[in-house]
Order: structure tokens, then sequence, then C-alpha cells
């Protein structure tokens, strides 16, 4: 089996209402791709060292593939974009 | 149909330029030509409503009377989160040198359009780019001096206030952060974080048509809107109340000269207003006779010592640092509001 993609949604602790909305999205459209066995979604505190030590600089909320940023410091909203991303992950 | 999907896109996309364009021009209009649309109620007029119906009518006056404002601040807010290219920003924020002090006081209102954005990029930039006097450099300044709110000054209290609010905030803030950093318990934050620096990530963002984020950012507007606006009706309803029923006389005595300008920075400590609101009560209490001097201290001293951002930060920082920074904070905004008196003495 092929290695699980994790999607880490960067956002502070506790949680802004940007970065939830985004986290759920996320997990909406994996579920609507049902790829949930293939794809993780995670919440990751940015303000943990750990984070900031892999990343650098974020604005949040950030949304990281396979340890890359792709979108930094804007809100997704759209289920259309969340779609795109994880299918292009996929391929 | 690619055809009028095309021009729902275009639609779309031009939406939040048009609002922009009409929000700047008829908020132009009314500075230019000091037109009012409508007259906030007078103090008597206000006591005649009766309590029920007073904050109604109150808030309705508000909006009608700031509505250009922040329609305008809204929407540019919206361009400033979705079209700033914000690694760009960032990879400058990252160097260790002197003139990074300015760039976070600088970028931060360009990078927090929501406050829930700072605490990360404070964090961020204490254990990996510029260090603890930058990042509070840029912590500070961003509530006292983001967009919305200078735009917002500017249109219900004054020009001067909000350019004097911008100006003080940004050299309070560096100053602060730069006493700080060379105190002892800043010095032990820094070594400690010291470690951890990493220059240079990698950003892969999606490009996308500029339609596309012309409509995302209207899209941010409209959660902006959502997000501030309940909370702005509700102090504006408050804020009815406390300019109908507290005695001009208390306002008038405690609230101008030097005592109100120490209180106005001190107040605003333990008083936590939400974005915005602060403008409002402002603006009561200076038709009770609330000095200019003493509502500069306020609007700064005020949201630089906001005791949400302080908890959230606590966990980065530590305590020490929190508590030299926000009586720092407190004295720069009385000395502000001394510089204020001495200049322009009580001109709004």
């Amino acid at each position: 089996m092929a290695k699980k993609v994790v999607i880490e949604v960067l956002g502070p602790e506790p949680p802004c209402p940007k970065c939830k909305k985004t986290y759920e999205v996320l997990v909406e459209a994996v579920k609507e791709l049902g790829v949930e066995d293939r794809v993780e979604v995670v919440k990751v505190n940015a303000m943990s060292p750990d984070i900031i030590s892999k990343y650098g600089l974020v604005v949040t909320p950030a949304v990281a593939v396979n340890g890359e940023i792709k979108i930094l410091g804007k809100m997704l909203s759209s289920k259309r974009k969340a779609i795109e991303i994880i299918k292009e992950v996929l391929d | 149909m690619p055809n009028t999907n095309n021009i729902v896109r275009v639609i779309k996309g031009l939406t939040p330029i048009v609002l922009f364009i009409l929000g700047l021009t008829y908020f132009a209009y009314c500075r230019i030509t000091s037109y009012t649309p409508i007259k906030l109620p007078s103090l008597e007029e206000m006591k005649s409503y009766g309590p029920i119906l007073l904050p109604f009518i109150y808030a309705f006056s508000y909006l009608v009377r700031a509505g250009a404002a922040l329609l305008f601040a809204f929407v540019l807010a919206g361009f400033i989160s979705e079209l700033m290219p914000k690694h760009v920003l960032l990879n400058h924020l990252s160097s260790r040198r002197k003139s990074s002090y300015f760039l976070a006081a600088l970028f931060s209102p360009l990078l927090t359009v929501c406050s829930c954005v700072m605490i990360p990029i404070f964090a961020g930039l204490v254990y990996g780019g510029a260090g603890l006097g930058p990042a509070l450099a840029f912590l500070l300044t961003a509530p006292a001096a983001n967009i919305m709110a200078i735009i917002f000054t500017a249109d219900i209290i004054s020009w001067k206030i909000a350019i004097a609010r911008l100006f003080f905030s940004i050299i309070i803030a560096v100053t602060v952060g730069f006493i700080i950093s060379k105190m002892p318990w800043g010095k032990a934050v820094e070594e400690k974080s010291r470690a951890r620096i990493r220059k240079g990530y990698g950003v892969a963002e999606q490009k996308e048509p500029l339609l596309d984020k012309l409509w995302q950012s209207f899209q941010t507007t409209c959660f902006l809107a959502r997000t501030i606006l309940p909370y702005l009706l509700l102090g504006i309803a408050i804020v009815s109340y406390v300019q109908a029923y507290l005695p001009p006389k208390i306002v008038a005595t405690y609230l101008s000269g030097f005592i109100g300008i120490m209180l106005g920075a001190v107040i605003g400590v333990p008083m936590y207003t939400p974005t915005l609101v602060e403008v409002v009560l402002v603006d009561g209490l200076r038709h009770l006779g609330m000095s200019p001097s003493a509502a500069l201290a306020f609007l700064i001293g005020g949201p630089m010592t906001s005791i949400p951002s302080m908890f959230g930060v606590s966990r980065v920082v530590g305590w020490k640092v929190i508590l030299s920074y926000a009586v720092l904070a407190v004295v720069g905004a009385v000395i502000a509001g001394l510089c204020y008196y001495i200049v322009l003495g009580d001109v709004w």
C-alpha cells in the first residue's frame, strides 16, 4: 500500500475561525472523493517550535501537503479548490 | 457552457473592485465636502428615545454614517489578505538586521487583517526569524495600526488622530521591542530560541487567475464582515447607553488634561474592546468632553495591551516579557498623548 498523503493545516492553538473552516473544507473534500484511506488531514499548532523549525515563518491559516506549503495565509473556503489540491497530490 | 461560465467569473471578479471604488468615492466625497448623510442624535434626543429604542436608532445612524468607510475598509482588507505576496514579506522579515524592526512594524498592518494571525507570526519571529525585538514590534503594531481600524478612526473621529495613532503605534512598538530585547529576561528568551533558526522554506503556492483571486478576496471580505460586524453592533449599542447616561461632568473631569491622558492609557489595559469598537467608544466619550490627547492615549494603549493576545503570547515568551511590554506600552501611550497635546493642543 502506498504511503499516506498528509495534509497539514497550520493554525494557532486555540484555532482561529479561518483555520477551522479550512480544516473542515479539506476533510469534507477528502470524504467526497472517498480517499480517506489515502489522505489524512491533520490540524497542527503553528505556534509550536517544531512546526516553526519545519516551515519557518508562516501566516495562518496555511496548508502544507507532504511538507510543502501550498496555501499561505488564506482561508480555503471552496470545496472545489480543496478537491483540486487533493487530486493533484494523488496523481 | 464555457461562455456563461466566463461571464460569471468576470462578474464575480469585478464585484470587489466595483464595491471598492464605490466605497472609496463616497468616503472621499464625504470627507472633502464634509457632507454627512445623517447626523448622530444629540444628547437630549438620545435621552428622549428611551432605553429600548436608543441602541437601535444609534446603531442605525452609525451604520449610515460610517457605511462607506466600513465598506471601503472591509474590501481593502480582503484585497490585502488575498493579493499580498506574503512569502516575499516573510522572507524579508526573517533577517536579523536592525532594519527588521521597522520592517516588522511596517509589514504588520499588511499581514494581519485578522488578529488571530498575529500570534503564530509572533512565535515564528521569536523562534525562527528575526528575534524577540522585531517580534514584539510586530505584535504591538498590529492591533493599534491595523488598516481597518485606521480608516475607521479617520472617518469617525478625525484624520489627525488616525495619523497620530498610526505614527505613534509604530514608533512605540519599535522602541518597546528594542528595549525589551536588551533586558535580561528578553535576552534569555533570545538565547533559548536562537538555535532554531531556519532559512528559506519551500512555498509552492498555486498560481491562480486574477479574477478568481479577486472573488476570493471578496469572500474574505464577507468573512471579516460576518466576524467583526456583530461585535461592532453590540459595541455601538453599549456605547449608546454610555453616551446617553454617563454624566458629562465625570468624563470632562477625568478624561481631559494630564489625568485624562494617564487614565486613557491605563483604562485600555483591563478593558478589552473588539476591533473598531474602541473607535466608537472614543467617539461617544468625546461628545461628553474627552480630550483628543486622552483619546489618542486610549486608542494606542488599549489595543496594544489587549488581554487575549497577552494570554496567547504568554505561552511563547513568558509573563516577565509580557508585563514589561505592557508597562512600556502604557508609558508610550502616555507620551504619545502628551506629544499630541504639545503639538496640536485640544484639536481633534
